[in-house]
This record gives C-alpha cells, structure tokens and sequence, in this order.
C-alpha cells in the first residue's frame, strides 16, 4: 500500500524532489549502525570478547574489552549476526533496520552451552530449526582428535563413514551410500571428480575450511539429481573484521607414515573488500601396520592454493573463489603374482619415492556468488568452473593407462522471501553443463566422450508458528545425456519434501519425508574393460533406469544445561537400485564385475547420540554416538558394502583458562572408537571382525604478542590391528594404519590498522 | 599508515617459495625386463636408469630377446624357455620391496 501511494505522489513533485526520495528509499535497504555493543543482560556490562559472526558478509571477529565491535562496514538489511561469549547462551539476531550509531545485543548466562547455535549455509534457518535432518561438523575446531584427512574427520559423526584405499584416498558413506549417490559442494559450487569408482576421493583437504553440513538421506529437493544418500555441503572459512590483518602458519608431522602437513594463511580486510589467501603442501611416506611393515605404495603428495575475495557494497554482496589442487597418489595393492599373499604387498622399507601405478589428479574450481538484498527478501545467483584432470598410471610412467578431464559449468539462482514474520519462501533453479574427453595417449578408454546438460527447477515453503515448524516442496529434474553418439538418453523426474519440527521446553521433536532420483551414470552403462585402481573388469548396461528413493527420518532431541540427547531412526526405500554385482567369470585375469539393477532395496537403521557434562564435574564432558544400519534388496539379501555398527565414546577434558604469558594445556580428549562385527553381507562379500580403537590428544595454546597452538596425539594408541569392512584392501588382507604419533604447531599474527 | 594490502606484498614470497617448491624436477626410474609365465612374473634383466625422453622412447619401443633365455635375473631356471621371438616387457618405476 505504501509503495502504491509513493508512487502516485512520485508523478506529482520536481526533480530535486524525486532524486531525495531516490535515495532515501535505497537507503532504507542497508544499515548504518557504527558498532554492536554486546552486553550482559542482567548487569548490562560489556561483555570482553564475545566472538561475533556476520554470515551474510562471512566475517568473523571479536568485540573488544569493553564489548563494543565497531562494524566499520555497511551492513545489509535484514542481515544475520551470531553473538556468542564463553559462559552466555549463543545469540542469533537479524540486524533490521537501526536508527542509532550502536546496535546493543544482550548475551543471558548460561552455566554451560552444549548446543551451538549455527545457520544453516544451505537454508538459511537456523540448523536446530531446520526441518531436513542436517548435522553442521565444525572443521576449524581445534579441540577435537586429528584425522588423516578431511573424510576421516567426517567419520566421527553418526551415520556417516569413509570408503578407503590406504591414507591417500577417502570417500564419504553416509547411511551406507557412497559413490554417485553422494553430491559434494564447497560453498555452492557442485564439485564433480570422476566419483563413480571407488578409488577416486575428494581431492581437498581440510585446509580453509570452517565447517561442513551432513544432509543425510534424498537431498534432491534443493541440490538436485544424485543427491539420493545425501549431501556434503562445506564452507570456507571466514573472512577477517575490517582494517585487519591476520597470517599463521601450521606445521603437522605423523610418525606412522612420516607425513607432514603445511599451511600458510593469510586473511586481510578493508572496510569493503576482504581476502583470504591459503597455501599448503603434504607428503606422506607408506604407511606402517601393526606388525611393523610398510605397505607399498601407499604413499602420497599434494599441493594446494586457495584464495577468496569478498566484496560488499550497499545491498549487494560478491564473493570470488579459487581452488587449486594436485595430488599424486600411489595405488597399493599392486603385484605380478598369481596367487599374491598380503605379505606381497608389505615391505620392510618406507619409501616416499613416486613409483607406478599410481594416480595424478589436478583440480581447478572457480566460483562466483553474488546476493542482493531487496527488502525482506535475498536474491541469490552463484556460477562458478571446476575442472578435474585425473590420469592413472598402471603399467608405463610416461604413458597413461586412462586419462580422463572432467569439465563443469554449474549454475544457481534462488530467491528467499519472508511473505510475513511467520511465512518464508524460497524458489530456485539450478542446472550444470558438463563434458568429459578421453585423451587419444591413454591405453584405455574405460568410459567414452560424452556431455550432459541438467537442468532443474523448485519452491519451498517454511511456516513457523508459536511451537511448529513446518516445510513443504516441490522439484522438477531434467538430464540429457550424450556419449559420443553412442548412447541418447534423457531422464526427467518431480521430487518432494515434507517435514515438521515441534518444540516445547527442552524436547525437539522432528519428522520428514523427502524424495531424491539418481540417473544412471556412464559408468554404470557403457564400462566396458579393466578399471586398475580396483583389479576389476567392469561390464555396464544401457538398459539402466534412473534410481528413486523416498527416506521416512524421526528423530527426538532433548537439550538441558547438562545433558544433549538425540534418537533418530531412519527408513530408505529405493526402487530400481543400481550396484556392482560380482560373476564368476574373469577376462585377462580379471575379476568381471556387472553393473545391475535390483527392482528395489532399502536400507534402515538410526543414530543415537548423548553429551553428558555433569553439574558437579563441569569440566568433564562425555559423549557416545552409536551408528546401525541395515541394508537389503528386494530378495532380502544384505547389499553390499554396508557399513559395520559403531561405537564412538568421547571423554573430554577442558582446563581452567589463565590470563598468563605462558604455555598451558587446553583441553584433553580420549576417544573410543568400536565397530562391531559384520556378519550379514552379499555374496561374494566377507565378514568382518568386531575391533576397537583409542585415540588420545592433548591441546595447549599461549596466549601472546605471537599466540601459539599445539596439538599432540596418539591414533591407535594400542597398535590394534583392524582392517574396517569399507577398506578397498580388505581383499587383499592388508590391515589400516598401526599406531600413530602426531603433533602439529600452529602461530598466528594479527595486526588492525 | 600500512594498509592491509600493502601488507600483503611482505608475505608474498613465503608463497612464492611455496609454489617454488612444487617445481618438477627430471624424472629418473629404474627399468628392467620382465616375462610372464602361468600368471607369474619373472624379471629377466636389470636395464638400468631411464630419464624423460629415453625413458620414454624404451616403455615405447619395449625390448627383443636376441638369444634364448633359461634363467630369470636371480639365476633361477625358467619354468619355460624363452627365444629370440618370444614377447617380453620393459616395467619402469616399480618398486623392488623384497
């Protein structure tokens, strides 16, 4: 109504008249607040140091020792800020529309907070409100046990694992689907890297990465075709405050495989403009087993850079990216015998050199986001390139077994609107062009030229009222396929998702069902000869239709000052499931497997999880998580490669904090891990054994002109030896890593001008 | 006053040295003749390090037997013996981990 009459008057009054009016109407679009004032809610004194998050802007700071944060910088309208203060509960707010030079925020105490308060990257809604069952890891989180990599990290939370070839490659599993069935993002951009062999992992590491979103179950409401198990959303790192300056370095050594691990960072802002900039390299020697040998060419190296810059202006917000990865990495499990023992693949020598066959990856990833904010409502419009360069090396050094680059041009436009305080919208479409080329020097073409165009488009609807939640949406999915004029085919499919969350006092009580479909990949229809990484020979079909899932998810939290509970069973039913069913033939020596299609299969299970911290120890924390799934086709046989039941028990210990100009501990953390054993499994598969592991970590920090993290552990603390029921040398015999020793020293600089 | 980007420009060779570091260097392997028999590999003969463009020209071109061959390169007998027109391979960069 109000925009109606301006509208009228508009025509009626002079030029001068009509340019003011101009602008002030865009400047009630952004705020001109000078600084947050973070205060005590009882006492009404400025809270020290409060770490302070602006989302929109991806900035990351801490207000001073009085409180006061000065923004230094125009803020969008209706923008996010998290308020959050050691002792005080996390605050949430949206910054509106001030009209004085500080925003005050009031932090309550709290005896203890065991629930972070995070917005969902993806949604935009708060993670505990969020109606699609989504777990947030924080990655940059350095009081937590040190993994081998990115994905090891991964699998400390419920339901989700790792598929893995040695240390140098690892693929997410989450609730028993891996491979094609998961869709991987790093900050929007839809990263593509050949994903269909279980050899091929994701190829960055933890490096700049701040957290990352488990989306489990079909996720094709917002993300698309594939994303039938689930989504891997992660985030990068946060930008600095404005007119500050802050560099560290990071040094990582592990003694069961020699490997080190360095980082350099740099983070630089202005009042509108911000950079990050990251550079890491990683050697790693074979890794050791238990009975003291080295497993041949499990060695590995990489090299890595990483830049972004963020721009803001008035209402309208840009963020650049640009990853750069190389790795090399060794394939174990290689050997000339016809009848190897697991001692053909074991030495009594580490060595780091590069020896074949191995696997050489390059990856570029460029990505372009811009958001405008127009009243209540964001407009969101991301593009971006990834390329992945992947060449394998089985029997010559300078002539490739395949050689295959994978180029992607994904796009992403959505708009979020709030209609009212209670209703909010979102509409999208998103799509990708890709293509992929066989290089004529490879020996082998394992899958042929071919490009794909997918496009797709979506409405959500979030309602939220007194205790209720709940959220309904539709989608509509198209992908053409063509391979070298050998095969046609497009595939098309509606999808949707329904979910309700109520909470009342401490219990959190939520429910969805969503959809997702799955195209049948190259792979798995023209495959047609020997896959090196595997030792198999692979056998597609081009009959093949596309796989659907519909997962039922429940789960119950309960939240106190002193206890976090959460039971979440989950129900998966599939039609049309692909895998890759083993014969008993063999061509050239090679076991022949067939890609196939059962008419349906589902899988069930749940995750409990518990963070108990006593009242009267309040320093001591101790959680347990325990994983179960079960996985059947439509003759009720086990699938294959389900993961084994597990058991995770943390005990944490956090160390008094004092203001002194020394070295003091932090934190100290013993971790359980038990997997028990693995009897129901698909032909041709092999039980796996109950075992369990320790780990045990130390955290020391000092608090300085140069302030200084230390970090020392112990993986596999009692020299088990296992070999988990996902590990692709399970067939061969040959154990994971013995124990481990690590340590890794991280300085900082920090500098405002 | 130094701005932050200009600040920049101190820390730009601590980069510099790292992508330094990533430079390739000549690519030198072992290579040696191999044969196999009933599914077994036997190594005839150390060939000796191979370098960038000879290495490629010996994995391109593979190798001749010019004589019979009785004894792998240990001094083992042959389960079969191999003649002049008999085919063998050249394998670069493996390993020898016994």
């Amino acid at each position: 109504m109000f925009f109606l009459k301006d509208l009228k008057l508009f025509a009626k009054i002079s030029a001068v008249r009509k340019i003011l009016f101009i602008l002030i109407f865009t400047a009630s679009l952004f705020s001109e607040a000078k600084s947050l004032k973070i205060i005590d809610s009882e006492t009404k004194n400025g809270v020290p140091f409060a770490l302070i998050e602006i989302s929109d802007l991806n900035i990351q700071s801490r207000s001073d020792s009085n409180g006061v944060f000065q923004l230094n910088t125009v803020l969008p309208r209706n923008t996010y800020i998290t308020v959050s203060a050691s002792g005080y509960v996390t605050k949430h707010v949206v910054i509106d529309n001030p009209t004085t030079d500080f925003i005050t925020i009031e932090l309550t105490k709290s005896h203890i907070l065991l629930n972070e308060v995070i917005i969902s990257s993806t949604t935009g809604i708060v993670q505990q409100h969020n109606l699609s069952n989504v777990f947030v890891k924080k990655i940059s989180n350095r009081n937590q046990i040190q993994s081998a990599n990115l994905i090891g990290m991964l699998s400390t939370v419920p339901g989700v694992y790792s598929v893995n070839t040695g240390t140098g490659i690892s693929k997410p599993v989450i609730r028993g689907m891996s491979g094609l069935k998961i869709v991987t993002y790093l900050n929007g951009l839809r990263i593509e890297n050949q994903q269909w062999a279980n050899d091929h992992g994701i190829s960055f590491g933890e490096m700049g990465i701040e957290n990352v979103e488990i989306i489990k179950g079909p996720s094709s409401l917002l993300y698309g075709a594939d994303a039938l198990g689930g989504v891997l959303y992660f985030v990068d790192e946060h930008y600095t405050s404005p007119n500050t300056f802050v560099s560290s370095f990071k040094s990582q050594f592990e003694t069961n495989s020699l490997s080190t691990n360095n980082v350099a960072t740099v983070k630089l802002s202005s009042e509108n403009l911000r950079l990050n900039v990251y550079a890491g390299y990683k050697n790693c020697a074979d890794y050791q087993i238990p009975n003291g040998s080295y497993v041949v060419n499990s060695r590995y190296e990489g090299k890595s850079f990483k830049t972004s810059l963020g721009f803001n202006k008035q209402n309208w917000i840009l963020n650049l990216r640009y990853n750069y990865i190389s790795n090399r990495i060794g394939l174990p499990g290689h050997t000339h015998e016809a009848d190897p023992s697991p001692s053909d693949f074991q030495s009594n020598l580490q060595n780091r050199k590069k020896i074949i066959p191995l696997q050489l990856i390059t990856d570029h990833y460029l990505s372009l986001e811009n958001k405008i904010f127009i009243k209540n409502s964001v407009l969101k419009l991301q593009t971006g390139f990834t390329s992945n360069d992947l060449t394998e090396h089985e029997e010559k050094v300078t002539i490739p077994g395949i050689k295959m680059l994978l180029k992607n041009i994904p796009y992403n436009l959505t708009f979020k609107s709030n209609l009212t305080e209670d209703i909010k919208w979102i509409l999208g479409a998103q799509g990708m062009y890709q293509w992929n080329t066989n290089d004529e020097a490879a020996i082998n073409t394992l899958i042929p030229n071919s490009s794909s165009i997918d496009k797709g488009a979506f409405a959500l609807l979030h309602y939220s009222k007194s205790l209720f939640e709940w959220q309904l949406g539709v989608r509509y999915d198209n992908r053409k396929i063509n391979a070298d004029n050998i095969l046609n085919k497009s595939f098309s499919k509606m999808n949707g998702s329904f979910g309700i969350v109520y909470g009342k006092n401490n219990y959190t009580f939520r429910t969805n069902i969503t959809s997702g479909f799955r195209p049948p990949h190259l792979s798995e229809m023209l495959a047609n000869g020997v896959h090196h990484g595997t030792n198999r020979y692979e056998i597609g079909s081009k009959d093949l239709v596309s796989e659907l899932g519909n997962q039922f998810d429940l789960s119950l939290d309960y939240n106190t000052a002193h206890l976090e509970l959460c039971i979440n069973p989950f129900l998966n039913v599939f039609k049309n499931y692909i895998y890759l069913k083993p014969t008993n033939d063999k061509i050239n020596d090679y076991p022949v497997y067939e890609y196939s299609q059962a008419s349906s299969a589902k899988t069930y299970g749940g995750e409990f999880y518990v963070h108990y911290h006593p009242h009267f120890a309040h320093r001591i924390h101790i959680e347990q998580d325990v994983s179960y799934i079960i996985g059947k086709d439509n003759q009720d046989r086990p699938l294959p490669l389900i993961p084994q039941t597990r058991i995770n028990t943390n005990l944490k210990y956090e160390f008094d904090k004092k203001t002194n100009n020394k070295l003091q501990i932090e934190t100290l953390i013993l971790q359980r891990t038990q997997f028990l054993a693995k009897n129901d499994v698909s032909t041709y598969e092999s039980a796996s054994k109950n075992y369990e592991t320790y780990n045990l970590e130390a955290n020391f920090s000092h608090e300085g002109k140069l302030p200084v993290f230390l970090k020392l552990g112990i993986r596999n603390l009692f020299n088990v030896e296992y070999i988990n029921h996902l590990s692709n040398l399970k067939g061969i015999g040959i154990p994971n890593p013995g124990i481990n020793f690590y340590f890794s020293l991280q300085f900082f600089t920090t500098s405002k001008s | 006053m130094k701005t932050p980007f200009s600040k920049l420009l101190k820390i730009t060779p601590i980069f510099g040295v790292l992508l330094f570091a990533s430079c390739q260097s000549e690519e030198c392997v072992h290579c040696h003749v191999a044969v196999e028999i009933n599914g077994t590999e036997h190594e005839l003969k150390e060939l000796g390090e191979y370098c960038d463009d000879e290495l490629k020209d010996v994995e391109a071109q593979g190798y001749s037997l010019t004589d019979s061959v009785f004894v792998d390169a240990d001094g083992d007998t042959l389960p079969t013996a191999l003649g002049p027109n008999d085919a063998v391979e050249v394998h670069c960069g493996e390993e020898d981990h016994h």
